[in-house]
């Protein structure tokens, strides 16, 4: 099945090893129907199931170098975490009028970060897999806690400024013990890059706001001309005209917003991705995201606009498209071919270091 | 016997193995590179594959079969868990998917008419009333410095109707953890109008006071308020909440349509037509002719 129909090397004796997205609209919409539907009539809690068929559904149909993904998480276990979170969240609302509680909640908050980074990322690595063969988190607690201080303190002492090293920090912290087998991510310096992707995010929110500038005037001169403004003045009075404007100019506000915002994270992901390489004895290879600027510009801009005009019933189209989009333009350039990896070894699995981030990476794309 | 094609992996390898799987009474036979191996099936399990996918058996060594002929697979094991089964149902039927819609829809209805008061009145006595005040002096000062509510321009005589007032709601509602705390404010956009805030906060406008003099007609307002805490949905059983707290002290149920028809003929000097106009105290109340007729009361016209 996998590692059959290989691709010819690229000049340097390099083999490209694709990654695929299979997985249609159309079985995405009826899955996540189903999922909402069910969520709803036992009052959330087949939302922990949801998750599973989704996860499953989406990674199942994820595949590199013809190796499918899996989830393994066990809905359960996700349940308990979420009425833990749930709780959590209640506390923070309920004590809102206690300014004192308030505090002590946010500040435990920002102290088990790191703590809870590392709790997550077991607990989802360990239960992906690629070819069946799981990933792993190997991080400890208190690395955790040295990388995140490190970050803190930098972004804090730059007022900002200094934030892809800050990122890079990060990042480094969790790709270097995010394992698959033995083979071992390493995230290459990248602070240049990541301020380009900064920029490039600058520029594209002034882009997005020319569009939703645009599109507001053309619905905006609509309104007017055809006399529909002026029938609702009448109708309902002035007052319900300048609230019809205040809902119209928060949705033109909201979708400036969610694109720009999709636009930077997956700016940022492409950048950290296409620094990610994995070494292993005599292997080497690297990640390649070859997603054009101007496809991701559309992308957002496209699926933000979808988003409000369906008022949120293209969530399932909108995700199938960008994961396709995204897992379409990534590959892994190799020295070798993947079967030929010694991947498996004697020794315990438990105890050697292998992968990187390629799971964190993986878990950016596939939209955790 | 039959045998199904599947793809053996062993777990810790990517490499994946053509093999074939068969069936001798309680074991599963896995036939690949030439070589058997038996699993009582009572230890593997098998996942049902989400949607298109193939479906998995885990077997106890940490190798996993992906059998693509899901319906074989099935039928050669035994068929899937309960849950498994069922979760494949509400899959594939579109009829479940319709059905259980509307169940959705349903409970959805349910629980906003339902549940949430239900839930509001069970958790309300749980908030501590210090914890509600201060939500009420916040809400206050926003109001206040939004502009729409102002001090009150009222004098002497007035302040003093107010504290009367306020000692007769106590009265009214004995039974009550509040501390009834009544407020009078200008408030010239609103109109005339009186607003229950959380923690026994009631703010009366002046416009309203101005309105109705009568200390007893005036009095049902926020009696009437302070039983409608979540929805004005619940307006109904808040006028009735009234009612009976009026009867209890010997006055009469129909005060409560006496100061609202004051306040409409105010609001709608002409009232040709029964449009409301939004905005007003009526845009989201039920009809003051109906609510003029306590429990099928019929009132005496309103006196001056």
């Amino acid at each position: 099945m996998n590692q059959r129909d290989h691709h010819p090397a690229p000049p340097g004796g390099k083999y490209v090893l694709p990654f695929a997205f299979t997985a249609t609209t159309r079985a995405y919409y009826r899955l996540w129907l189903v999922n909402v539907v069910l969520t709803i009539v036992t009052l959330g809690i087949y939302s922990a199931w949801a998750k599973v068929r989704t996860q499953k559904y989406l990674l199942g149909h994820t595949t590199l170098d013809g190796g499918r993904f899996d989830y393994h998480g066990k809905p359960i276990a996700i349940l308990k975490g979420r009425l833990i979170m749930l709780l959590a969240l209640a506390a923070w609302t309920f004590s809102e009028s206690l300014p004192l509680l308030h505090a002590a909640i946010a500040l435990l908050a920002i102290a088990a970060a790191p703590w809870l980074g590392v709790q997550a990322l077991r607990f989802r690595l360990a239960n992906t897999s690629w070819n069946q063969m799981r990933f792993r988190f190997s991080g400890s607690s208190a690395d955790s806690y040295k990388a995140f201080a490190k970050s803190w303190a930098l972004l804090i002492l730059s007022l900002g400024l200094a934030w892809p090293w800050a990122t890079q920090i990060k990042q480094r912290f969790i790709a270097g013990h995010s394992t698959l087998g033995q083979a071992r991510l390493q995230l290459q310096p990248c602070a240049g890059a990541l301020y380009r992707a900064a920029l490039g995010s600058t520029l594209a929110a002034i882009c997005y706001l020319l569009g939703a500038g645009i599109i507001g005037g053309i619905i905006w001169q609509v309104a007017t001309l055809s006399g529909f403004a002026h029938g609702i003045a009448v109708q309902f009075g002035r007052a319900a005209l300048t609230q019809l404007d205040i809902v119209f100019f928060s949705m033109l506000a909201a979708l400036w917003t969610m694109a720009t915002l999709g636009y930077a994270r997956m700016a940022i992901s492409r950048v950290l991705i296409n620094h990610t390489t994995l070494q292993l004895a005599t292997l080497e290879a690297r990640l390649v995201w070859s997603l054009p600027t101007r496809q991701m510009l559309g992308l957002h801009f496209s699926n933000t606009l979808a988003l409000l005009l369906s008022l949120g019933l293209a969530w399932p189209w909108i995700r199938i498209r960008t994961l396709r989009l995204q897992l379409q333009s990534l590959s892994l350039l190799s020295s070798s071919d993947l079967s030929a990896l010694p991947l498996h070894t004697p020794l315990n699995r438990q105890d050697d270091a292998r992968g990187d981030e390629l799971a964190e990476l993986m878990a950016l794309d596939l939209g955790w | 016997m039959v045998t199904i094609k599947a793809l053996w992996r062993d777990g810790k390898t990517p490499q994946a193995q053509a093999a074939n799987v068969g069936r001798i009474d309680d074991e599963l036979l896995l036939l690949r590179d030439g070589r058997q191996y038996r699993y009582r099936l009572a230890d593997i399990r098998l996942e049902a594959g989400v949607a298109d996918l193939p479906d998995t058996v885990q077997l106890p060594d940490g190798g996993t079969l992906e059998v693509a002929d899901r319906i074989a697979i099935r039928r050669l094991i035994g068929g899937l868990s309960w849950g498994d089964r069922s979760g494949h149902w509400l899959q594939q039927s579109w009829r479940a998917l319709a059905g259980l819609a509307l169940l959705a829809i349903a409970a959805l209805w349910l629980g906003y008419r339902h549940l949430l008061p239900l839930a509001a009145g069970a958790l309300a006595p749980l908030v501590p009333v210090a914890v509600e005040q201060a939500l009420a002096d916040s809400t206050l000062q926003w109001l206040d410095q939004s502009g729409a509510i102002g001090p009150s321009r009222h004098g002497e005589a007035r302040r003093a109707r107010r504290a009367r007032l306020q000692q007769q709601l106590q009265v009214l509602l004995p039974d009550s953890r509040y501390r009834y705390r009544l407020l009078l404010r200008d408030a010239a956009v609103i109109g005339p109008n009186a607003f229950a805030l959380p923690g026994g906060t009631i703010v009366v406008t002046d416009q309203l006071l101005a309105l109705i003099q009568r200390n007893d007609e005036l009095l049902v307002l926020p009696v009437s308020l302070a039983n409608a805490d979540y929805s004005r949905a619940h307006e109904r059983e808040a006028d009735r909440f009234a009612y009976a707290r009026l009867r209890a002290h010997g006055l009469s149920p129909c005060l409560l349509g006496y100061s609202l028809q004051r306040i409409e003929a105010a609001t709608h000097p002409q009232t040709t037509d029964d449009e409301n106009s939004p905005g007003s105290w009526f845009a989201s109340h039920p009809d003051t002719s109906a609510r003029s007729q306590p429990d099928g009361v019929r009132c005496p016209p309103l006196p001056d």
